[in-house]
């Protein structure tokens, strides 16, 4: 099971149980660096950073997990979906942010 | 033979100077690495012809080698959410060490991180040098004030560490900051828009009130007290169209879409230089506090902006303690109320510090 390739409900199943929201600030960023493709636009990155450092304290829960979603989609459409669900399988739960939290 | 000039503090690499001849070139002043156990660690044209050259390399592979070491310490880790270009990224702790709580930030794993920085040394388009804040940002007080927005709920709250400088923090930021600017050099203490972390963040960036109201409130209050112009400069930075990397073997130049432009850089210096050349620039223009014309400043109130006196001489002072990847004390005193810890990539070919400055490794005397 483990080495079959992942799709993207195998990793959203992931990410979203135990009402996991996102990986906290250091692992969302391990992650971010998992992404192949990103590029600079502006002053900003695409696919878009992931909401820590400034962002972090004044973003809701739920646009949290909404750019955690996209980095999953761009995953999946960058080829990277298997490094990403290892990463995030293998995230113990201190390192991320739930719902409530 | 090698005579070892330079060896890592906790490693044992070492960095020598040695002689290279074949049946044409006698090359003197070769430098080369070696590693823990004195075997030569392979670089692309066999050796370097500079130390500096070689002590990045060194710093670069030990860096591969052991890139789990050192988790525990802060490192430069967020320079991707920062300006594209500049020199001498760095990214700066105000350290509570004393105090007789513990908190630990979401973003460093330093205990009691008041504030975080993220700064690096930029150029005007008039050609003058100022640091810039690209971030500024306190864990400690965001987590208090989340939790005090809170409603009150049956389950029992995780209790978060009191702070200190509830209202002060972004002052006391810029009071350290223009300390911090003068000692680097600068002309002048620029920092980050409000517009600006709202396109990096694509909406979701900190609280307009600190980037428009407290940090350009600060800027004024310090303006007043130390006789400082108080303006905007307008920055050169480098587009989106060049990125400097960290490759396999060296620095790389991709281009907006990620693909690589040339092959690998042996130090970032050259691989910055070459994505400056090639790059298209922006200017964006930023508010600055000019330090034309200031004394050394050699004290900080700890409350409020003070007078030009309580700068010169402290009444009510604070005390800072730099320090830096490589461990050495930069600072003026040994302890006080709050520390100034810093951490900074690997600098830039040309830049001022010089190489044992720039490096773990401790520059070993030559005798004979």
């Amino acid at each position: 099971m483990a080495d079959s390739p992942a799709s993207e409900d195998d990793v959203l199943a992931i990410a979203t149980q135990n009402e996991r929201v996102c990986p906290m600030p250091q692992a969302w960023n391990r992650l971010y660096d998992l992404l192949p493709g990103k590029s600079r636009v502006g002053a900003g990155w695409e696919p878009s950073l992931p909401l820590i450092l400034a962002a972090w304290h004044d973003s809701t829960a739920m646009a949290k997990g909404v750019r955690f979603r996209e980095h999953i989609e761009w995953a999946a459409s960058h080829g990277a979906l298997d490094e990403v669900r290892q990463f995030l399988a293998t995230l113990p739960e201190d390192q991320w942010f739930h719902l409530g939290d | 033979m090698a005579h070892v000039r330079f060896r890592h503090r906790s490693l044992g690499w070492a960095v020598a100077r040695t002689r290279f001849s074949d049946l044409l070139v006698e090359q003197r002043d070769w430098w080369i690495v070696l590693d823990e156990s004195g075997r030569l660690v392979e670089a692309a044209n066999g050796g370097f012809v500079s130390p500096e050259d070689a002590l990045e390399f060194a710093e670069l592979q030990i860096g591969r080698r052991f890139s789990r070491w050192g988790k525990d310490q802060a490192a430069a880790r967020w320079e991707h959410f920062s300006l594209p270009g500049g020199d001498d990224y760095r990214e700066l702790l105000l350290q509570l060490d004393d105090w007789p709580e513990t908190y630990r930030p979401r973003h460093y794993r330093t205990r009691n991180a008041l504030v975080h920085v993220r700064t690096s040394l930029r150029r005007t388009t008039d050609g003058r040098r100022v640091l810039f804040l690209d971030e500024v940002q306190s864990d400690w007080h965001a987590d208090l004030h989340a939790l005090a927005k809170r409603a009150p709920t049956a389950a029992a709250e995780p209790r978060i560490a009191t702070a200190p400088f509830g209202k002060e923090w972004p002052l006391l930021t810029m009071k350290v900051m223009l300390w911090w600017a003068q000692r680097c050099g600068a002309e002048g203490l620029a920092w980050s828009s409000a517009e600006l972390q709202q396109q990096r963040w694509h909406g979701y960036g900190p609280p307009d009130l600190l980037y428009r109201k407290m940090l350009p409130d600060a800027g004024l209050a310090l303006s007043k007290a130390l006789t400082l112009r108080l303006g905007a400069a307008s920055l050169w930075i480098r587009g989106g169209d060049r990125v400097v990397e960290r490759g396999a073997h060296g620095w790389e130049v991709c281009g907006r879409d990620g693909q690589k432009l040339t092959k690998e850089f042996r130090n970032r210096g050259q691989a910055e230089a070459f994505a400056d050349l090639t790059g298209e620039f922006i200017v964006l223009d930023m508010p600055v506090l000019w330090l034309d014309g200031a004394e050394r400043l050699a004290s900080i109130p700890l409350f409020g902006s003070g007078s030009i006196d309580s700068w010169a001489a402290g009444v009510q002072t604070m005390t800072m303690n730099t320090t830096r990847r490589n461990g050495k004390s930069g600072g003026e005193q040994a302890s006080g109320d709050a520390d100034l810890h810093a951490t900074r990539r690997l600098p830039r070919r040309g830049a001022t510090a010089s190489p044992s400055d720039a490096s773990n490794f401790n520059h070993c005397p030559h005798h004979g």
